[in-house]
């Protein structure tokens, strides 16, 4: 029941962290929840269409098609979120830029929180299939499950609640810094996936961490899962990880000078 | 935070969850170990009554099978064939004496004291080896870890899943336990939403709990600050028009004077007295405002016969009519509302009045009563301009004149009159709408009242008479 509660609880606490914090975002920006509806019809239909169909999936790119359709979903995250980081920065810029923006930023929080909600749900189903089903341990894993995912949606709640005490403006810059933390944490897990499809090269780790926090730990499940915390991250893992950090930074300074040409011009 | 209910719900059930779930977490690893614990005894336990059967083990040949003897019947216990314990008894230099149908041949661990975990048959076991000093063999008994974990499980998850499922009900519980405390406050809101707009009075609920009192006593605090404030402005609109009644008169007279002093009609001295004279219908209009509003009117209503009423009128301002040429008709037939006749008369001046100012010479006028579906309706068409739909809400406001000060028909007017109309409908519960005169082209004004509760019975007696 333990791996179940830890493995749910993984995938559902990622999953929250990203759409609450898209949630608090939009809501800051004064647009309704409204996109979520959309989103989850997406990403959950997209979770099951990715479990259904796993095993096409997984033969394809000569058996590393899993490898590569989740290093892609993790990759258009992270540049969604960016997209998102260089809308927020506009709002925050000159509020009055979400009138035009509205259509392509329902289109990135869509997006985003689908994409999330796909890699998740078919992680969680594939899991819960694999040892529910062929184990023959339905009640544990039913109910290890529903912890997690009880755990996970009630850390959620607070994560958006909590967001929503602060100012709009507060609320607006942490959602970017969470953004731009989540979106690097999926490229160096995307890189990790590369380096299994022996895509990227698959060098020796940097360093090692182990010792003072195991990935397999309850904390270092959870650190993965928010931040993408990896004990022995390679060089390439390393270098994508700042890129993505670095990509994010640039979307906000974009989105902080797209608006200068107008005010001149205005 | 757009909904207090849904907050407090999803926040409540958030904090039941943790607490509760991180609670069975630990309770079931705890639990776990204390099975394990137990599962380790009952080895033990075996172990001990195995070196007791030494009759037994003696009687047997090296090679034998020992049957399962020393334990219970696996039926009663409902436990499967795979909970069976494999124990092997050796004698001191390590030759099989003993062993259950499901131990190997070979020693299942070392020889050495204790508890070890160890791999035979395709599985995963926890072994326990005693040697007996006293009858020189050890002792070896074995339990499948799996089977182990599965059943400890078993038993800790039937603790853990009505946890598990008690949360729905809980979520629903809070849900309906948080509507019913919030709802002091939608009762608070009917009572304001409810309210006519005249109503100022003071906000008054039984059993208003602590936290909500304050809100009530500043609705309270704002209702009367907003009472005295509107009275104060009606007070000084009828007070200063009354006040102005008497100096214009006096104007009035003096002007009639000026006018009869000079020897040849004056255009100045004509737009003068038409000045003064616009001026005392403005002042007659505010008091007739003041004295209509819904708050303020104080009478008790009886049965007018709207039709009489309106012939009366017209029959009285019919020289305004006349004087512009106009074609006017009257239809329709008894019809009697219960009302005010003075309020009713105004109503009734006021739209003829309207009508025939900004109706073009010569144009035409048609006023109709009747009876509706219980309700009487009065119409009033005409082929003046007419009132873009745009306008239809607001020229119900006080002072409020189409095109700033004058309309095409470059007719002045004080911009009450359809403000005291407006009263007028307001006080007797009935319903005025403005639309386009399909016959005429120009204004059509509908108002409808509700029929007096003895109109029909009075509509009857008038037939018979006649």
């Amino acid at each position: 029941m333990t791996s179940a509660v830890i493995i749910v609880l993984r995938e559902v606490l990622e999953a929250m962290l990203l759409i609450c914090m898209l949630m608090a975002s939009s809501s800051a920006m004064k647009l309704t929840l409204r996109w979520l509806v959309p989103a989850l019809v997406a990403g959950l239909g997209g979770a099951l269409a990715y479990a259904v169909f796993l095993e096409s999936i997984s033969m394809s790119f000569e058996g590393f098609g899993q490898e590569i359709i989740n290093s892609s979903l993790l990759v258009a995250t992270m540049l969604l979120l960016a997209a998102h980081n260089f809308f927020v920065i506009r709002y925050l810029n000159s509020p009055t830029s979400i009138a035009n923006d509205s259509c392509l930023l329902v289109f990135v929080l869509v997006g985003a929180a689908a994409l999330g909600i796909t890699r998740e749900g078919s992680e969680i189903y594939l899991y819960a299939y694999s040892y529910g089903l062929v184990a023959g341990d339905e009640t544990s894993v039913l109910a290890g499950g529903a912890i997690g995912a009880g755990i996970g949606l009630s850390l959620g709640t607070f994560i958006y609640y909590g967001l929503k005490t602060l100012t709009p403006r507060h609320c607006l810059v942490l959602s970017c810094g969470i953004a731009l933390i989540i979106g690097a944490g999926m490229t160096s897990q995307a890189a990790l996936f590369l380096a299994q499809a022996d895509i990227l090269p698959a060098t020796e780790p940097l360093w090692d961490s182990s010792a003072l926090l195991r990935e397999s730990s309850l904390l270092g499940e959870l650190l993965q899962a928010a931040i993408g915390y990896e004990a022995s991250p390679t060089l390439v893992q390393i270098s994508l990880h700042l890129g993505a950090v670095l990509l994010s930074i640039a979307a906000m300074v974009l989105g902080y000078f797209s608006l200068a040409g107008n005010r001149k011009t205005a | 935070m757009a909904s207090i209910r849904l907050f407090l719900t999803l926040t409540l059930i958030s904090i039941i969850v943790l607490v509760t779930f991180l609670s069975s977490l630990r309770g079931y690893q705890e639990s776990m170990i204390e099975a394990e614990r137990l599962f380790d005894l009952q080895l033990l336990e075996h172990v001990k009554l195995l070196s007791l059967a030494k009759p037994a083990v003696t009687a047997t040949s090296a090679n034998e099978v020992f049957e399962e003897l020393m334990l219970p019947d696996q039926g009663d216990l409902n436990l499967s064939a795979e909970m069976v314990i494999a124990y092997q008894i050796f004698s001191e230099n390590g030759r099989l004496l003993s062993r259950s149908v499901i131990a190997p041949f070979t020693a299942m661990g070392p020889f050495e004291v204790g508890y070890r975990d160890v791999n035979f048959n395709g599985y995963r076991w926890r072994l326990l080896v005693i040697r007996d000093l006293e009858e020189q063999q050890w002792l070896m008994a074995a339990q499948r870890y799996d089977v182990r974990y599965e059943l400890a499980e078993s038993v800790i998850l039937q603790s853990v899943t009505p946890t598990v499922l008690s949360i729905p009900i809980a979520a629903i519980l809070i849900w309906f336990i948080v509507g019913y405390g919030l709802r002091p406050i939608s009762l608070l809101a009917k009572e304001v939403r409810s309210r006519e707009a005249s109503d100022l009075s003071r906000v008054q609920l039984d059993g208003v709990p602590r936290e909500l009192t304050p809100l009530t006593q500043s609705t309270n605090d704002l209702l009367r600050r907003l009472q005295s404030s509107f009275s104060r402005e009606k007070r000084f609109a009828a007070d200063a028009a009354h006040e102005l009644r008497t100096p214009i008169s006096t104007l009035k007279v003096q002007v009639h004077n000026l006018l009869a002093e000079l020897d040849r009609p004056s255009a100045t001295a004509e737009e003068l007295r038409q000045g003064v004279d616009a001026m005392g219908h403005l002042v007659e209009q505010i008091l007739v405002l003041n004295r209509t509003a819904p708050d303020q009117y104080m009478v008790q209503f009886l049965p007018v016969d709207l039709y009489e009423l309106v012939k009366d009128v017209v029959s009285a301002e019919f020289e305004q009519v006349l004087q512009r040429e106009q074609v006017f008709e009257l239809d329709g037939s008894t019809a009697v509302v219960s009302g005010d006749a003075t309020a009713l008369r105004s109503l009734v001046q006021n739209l003829l009045s309207n009508a025939s100012k900004y109706t073009p010479v010569g144009g035409a006028i048609r006023m109709n009563v009747r009876e509706v579906d219980q309700q009487v309706q009065l119409v009033v068409e005409d082929s003046g301009p007419g009132i873009p739909q745009s306008h239809h809400e607001r020229v119900f406001d006080r002072f409020y004149r189409l095109d700033g000060d004058r309309n095409a028909s470059g007719v002045s007017g004080s911009g009450l009159g359809l403000a005291i109309v407006k009263h007028i409908v307001e006080m007797h519960g009935g319903d005025i709408t403005l639309s386009a005169s399909e016959a005429l082209g120009g204004l059509c004004v509908t108002i409808m009242f509700n029929a007096s509760a003895n109109d029909s019975a009075s509509q009857h007696n008038n037939k018979v008479i006649a």
